[in-house]
């Protein structure tokens, strides 16, 4: 069966709306988000990598370690409240059931899904090139371990991964 | 053990699904046929031309090309796919985020637009479709690329479901059978990997993958569709109640295993399905069956089976026999099947092992654990031996190696269940090996007397 060009032009054009689905609201945080630094905590040297990406695990990542929360049930959605410092570093506040209304000017807030113990906020993966693996595994290994990410959030808690901080250099891919 | 000889049966089952090839053997040896036959006087020009016509024999030439001009474009697509992947996993840093973006889109949609106008071109070539098969794994390899450039941690199933949406959209406008059971494969992985999270997904697997695939199979005739959703569909069906985390019981297994068998056999049975769709139908009816008796003719599941208080009505998967209520609805309006005496026999030899076999979990007392299992070794025998038989006087290959290889893995695993010594086990798999070979050469003497017959 020889496809009908209208009909093929309509398939093509949902795969293009698909992706256009992916890239289009992220595209807006990364313009129109606010700027918040996320601290990581130490790694486990045998496992930073998995695959072609780092794992992140923020210091919000654990559930118990975040202040004044709800009863948080499995799969729960929960906006974590986070407020910055004059670094730019995010800490921890408070954690919602709702979207807050109103956030103060120095505020963000950060939307995580409750699993286990673990709040997963859809950034806990960076992407590295083949070339940079080993150097950056090396950074994070040496020293405190640590790392800081560069993140944009939204109005509605959405966060995109714009660089992270590794020693005093920043990388972004 | 139950592991490796269920892996065997199902790649087996499957490798050899369609695998009656006799016609077109019959049809590739003709030619040379009709040349002795035309020297040896047997046929005259005008009968020879006539054979001719009437077995296409002009096209076979063309046929076989197309098969090889098929294959090298298949596995060029492959290969060219395979790079667009490894380009985007290199990561390459040289080129901006919206650099590789474009080049990989631009890669998707020149392969689309090249494999329109090739289908639209040059219909009778394979390569117009292959392109546009290519050209949907890359819209997969650009959804990677995205997940990449943006850092997204979520769940691959997702990236998996999307990729599917896109393919099955495009399968269907482009009529494409290939990309529809590539479509089946990617539902099934990511409902698979989504149940790890929400053990629901595998219900709406069980509606959605018939609603969103069947229509296809039905207006295209796409029997590769057909099976390969009611074959994901059935491994789903066991993924999801076989009890891997406790969940679940082995005796619930056996009422499952039996709305399974039930259902594809009546289901194949109803009068408005083609034939050949009935055929594949009663064939994953039969797998189902000989996985299931395959299994119980272990006396460790037996015994656990049989532990259990004699079955209580009253559990959520009541479910199982509405669907078997539905099976017997879907028997009442069988076809009448003509007069052939093998279909018949088959059939009532799978109604009895069926029936027989649902009875095990309500045998209780000392006794219930041997006579269980004796009674699912029996049903194995018997339905390897029926099975064996039927593909032997049908001569469908599929049935003849089912029946062999149930019959050698039942003497196999009752020689490893049994602590036998090294030598028993040895003679076990030399008498098991010599069986299968006799087999074969046995089915393929038969079958190539038949077809001197027929010719």
């Amino acid at each position: 069966m020889k496809p009908k060009m209208p009909w093929f032009l309509v398939a093509v054009g949902l795969q293009l709306l698909l992706l256009g689905f992916m890239i289009v609201p992220r595209m807006m945080i990364l313009t129109g988000g606010k700027t918040v630094l996320l601290e990581t905590e130490p790694y486990d040297p045998y496992n930073i990598f998995t695959g072609y990406y780092a794992n992140l695990n923020y210091k919000i990542s654990q559930a118990e370690h975040l202040p004044v929360k709800p009863h948080l049930k499995p799969r729960g959605i929960y906006y974590v409240v986070v407020s910055i410092d004059k670094n730019g570093i995010g800490r921890p506040r408070r954690v919602m059931e709702a979207l807050p209304r109103v956030l103060k000017e120095d505020e963000a807030v950060i939307r995580g899904r409750h699993e286990y113990g673990w709040m997963k906020y859809g950034i806990e993966s960076y992407y590295l090139p083949e070339s940079r693996r080993h150097e950056i595994e090396a950074l994070l290994r040496d020293g405190k371990r640590r790392a800081l990410v560069e993140v944009k959030v939204n109005d509605a808690g959405k966060a995109v991964i714009v660089s992270l901080h590794v020693a005093g250099r920043r990388f972004s891919y | 053990m139950i592991g490796a000889g269920l892996v065997i049966l199902c790649i087996l089952g499957y490798v050899l699904y369609g695998a009656n090839m006799a016609r077109k053997s019959f049809r590739r040896m003709l030619p040379g046929e009709l040349e002795h036959w035309l020297d040896d006087g047997i046929i005259d020009k005008t009968q020879a031309e006539q054979l001719r016509t009437r077995y296409r024999l002009d096209q076979l030439a063309q046929e076989s090309q197309n098969v090889l001009i098929k294959t090298i474009f298949g596995f060029g697509s492959v290969l060219i796919a395979l790079g667009v992947i490894a380009f985007v996993a290199a990561h390459w840093e040289s080129i901006t985020k919206m650099g590789r973006l474009s080049l990989v889109v631009g890669a998707m949609l020149i392969a689309y637009g090249m494999g329109f106008w090739f289908w639209r071109k040059r219909p009778e070539s394979p390569l117009g479709h292959i392109l546009v098969i290519l050209a949907t794994l890359i819209f997969g390899a650009n959804i990677a690329l995205v997940a990449q450039i943006f850092h997204l941690s979520g769940e691959f199933y997702n990236a998996v479901f999307l990729w599917a949406i896109g393919a099955t959209f495009m399968g269907y406008i482009a009529g494409s059978s290939p990309l529809l059971i590539l479509a089946i494969l990617a539902t099934f992985v990511g409902y698979m990997g989504w149940a790890q999270d929400y053990i629901q997904a595998f219900p709406v697997h069980f509606l959605a993958a018939p609603l969103v695939f069947l229509p296809f199979a039905y207006l295209k005739k796409a029997r590769g569709v057909h099976f390969a959703t009611w074959l994901f569909w059935g491994i789903g069906l066991i993924a999801y109640l076989v009890p891997w985390e406790g969940k679940g019981s082995p005796m619930w297994l056996v009422f499952i295993a039996e709305a399974m068998i039930l259902l594809f056999w009546s289901y194949g049975q109803l009068r408005f399905i083609p034939e050949e769709f009935s055929s594949d139908l009663r064939f994953l009816g039969i797998l189902s069956q000989i996985i299931f008796v395959y299994i119980l003719s272990f006396h460790d599941l037996v015994e656990e089976i049989v532990a259990q208080p004699v079955p209580v009505l009253n559990d959520w998967r009541l479910f199982i026999f509405v669907v078997l209520g539905i099976a017997i609805l879907f028997a009442r309006f069988a076809k009448a099947r003509q007069g052939v005496t093998e279909e018949r026999i088959s059939e009532g030899v799978f109604w009895a092992i069926s029936l027989i076999m649902a009875a095990i979990p309500w045998l209780q007392g000392s006794w219930a654990m041997p006579v269980g299992t004796l009674i699912a070794n029996l049903a194995t025998v018997i339905l390897g031996v029926m099975l064996f038989w039927k593909g032997l006087t049908i001569l469908d290959r599929r049935y003849f190696w089912m029946g062999l290889i149930l019959l050698v893995l039942e003497v196999v695993g009752r020689f490893f269940e049994y602590e036998a010594g090294l030598l028993w086990k040895s003679a076990a798999f030399i008498f098991a090996g010599l069986v299968l070979m006799a087999g074969g050469v046995l089915f393929e003497k038969r079958r190539g007397r038949e077809m001197r017959h027929e010719a």
